[in-house]
């Protein structure tokens, strides 16, 4: 077999190799340890997780969270999000010497949207753009790549920093102010959908 | 005598770079300046599009244009196939800079520049006039930990102290240092075993960083 660095070390094939199956997506193991902890609960005579279990849906409900921006056919793109590596959850956009390693990553410090849907509009790269929703709008420099649908524009997420020191005077664009606090939108753990309706074009 | 030299795997690297900010701080590497970089970019047209990251820095090479083209000695090759810049010979004529073909060199703007504005952090006094103003500079293959590993028992590419830091910091293990004229090395067998290959092997640099393919 050789020595360990020299096998394949991708996971797939290690897996297939175990005959394990992926696990499924929905949290399904979140529901597999709370059957788990009702069990527990149940032999010290507690019933109290039984009614949270019930509740819980490993398999959500399908819910038409796009219907909710029926805003016609002037807001003809998606705005979406993405996470970027360098900054994980946020908290450390503060620090310059991150804030320049990331730079050199694609998408960040402006929208990236499609090489086809940036010529419908006569943007190149690197041009300044509005990004204008229903609630409001932003402006951002362009970031024309091929890596994105031609029906969406994204926002790497975590920049919407006012008080953060470095982080507040960073400039990049956040979809916080274009789209809307909605309880509709909002999950029971405080999880929202970063998707609004949005026209773009040049500033 | 070894001759180090260091593989990356592009099949693992994930484009985070951990390495570069890694480097900046063993090395106190000033603000704009990069010894190590990650370079991203995409090729295909939307939707057969594929990301590539591209870890880049010097080849540390073998017949490398930065030594035959300085006039005052300071980038010297040594016996162990390390490039280096010595700052106290650097005369900032940058010369370097136009014969490298991998634009691996930065020049130093700055003798005392910091990241946050007031002045420089605790940890950035204590690396303050490492880099003269107006020298050039460049990747070490951090030469420091490599030259003490002897004395502290370590083995360069083994041990993580003795070893670069873009290489023990690397999350998805795709660097690999280690003696590329010991065939049983662990870079030799990669290179073997994965076709790894220099960038721009037909300058005949012969650099000492090779690449394995996606």
């Amino acid at each position: 077999m050789g020595p360990a660095f020299l096998r394949p070390w991708y996971l797939h094939a290690l897996m297939v190799k175990m005959g394990l199956r992926y696990e499924l997506p929905y949290q399904e193991r979140l529901k597999r340890i709370g059957e788990d902890l009702g069990e527990r609960l149940h032999s010290v005579g507690s019933h109290f997780w039984d009614d949270q279990l019930r509740e819980y849906q490993a398999m959500p409900e399908w819910h038409d969270f796009p219907g909710l921006w029926d805003t016609g056919p002037e807001y003809d793109l998606w705005l979406i999000t993405c996470r970027s590596m360098q900054f994980a959850w946020g908290g450390n956009v503060g620090i310059p010497a991150l804030i320049e390693a990331a730079s050199m990553a694609i998408g960040h410090g402006g929208i990236s949207l499609n090489t086809s849907t940036a010529r419908a509009r006569g943007i190149k790269n690197g041009d300044d753009i509005w990004v204008e929703s229903p609630v409001g709008r932003l402006k951002a420099k362009a970031v024309v790549r091929e890596g994105v649908h031609p029906e969406v524009v994204v926002a790497t997420h975590m920049f919407g920093h006012w008080r953060t020191p470095v982080a507040k005077e960073l400039g990049w664009p956040s979809m916080n102010p274009i789209t809307r606090l909605s309880y509709k939108l909002t999950d029971e753990t405080g999880g929202t959908s970063d998707h609004v309706r949005v026209k773009v074009y040049k500033a | 005598v070894p001759r180090w030299g260091m593989v990356i795997d592009l099949k693992r690297c994930a484009g985070c770079q951990t390495c570069t900010v890694a480097c900046k701080m063993e090395n106190f590497v000033p603000p704009g300046v990069f010894f190590t970089r990650v370079n991203d970019y995409e090729a295909g047209t939307y939707p057969h599009v594929q990301r590539h990251f591209l870890p880049v820095g010097c080849m540390h090479c073998k017949d490398a244009p930065c030594v035959q083209a300085c006039p005052s000695g300071a980038s010297a090759r040594r016996q162990d196939g390390i490039v280096l810049v010595d700052q106290n010979l650097c005369v900032g004529c940058r010369y370097c800079m136009v014969v490298c073909p991998y634009g691996a060199r930065d020049f130093n703007e700055e003798s005392n520049a910091a990241y946050f504005g007031p002045g420089p952090t605790p940890s950035e006094a204590f690396g303050a006039g490492r880099y003269p103003k107006g020298s050039v500079v460049k990747c070490t293959f951090c030469a420091d930990r490599i030259d003490e590993a002897g004395s502290r028992g370590l083995t360069p590419g083994v041990d993580r102290d003795a070893t670069p830091a873009c290489v023990g910091s690397c999350i998805a293990g795709a660097r690999f240092f280690g003696d590329l004229d010991d065939e049983d090395s662990l870079v030799c067998q990669l290179i073997r075993a994965r076709g790894g290959k220099p960038l721009q092997e037909e300058l005949g640099t012969e650099p000492s960083v090779y690449y394995l393919p996606r």
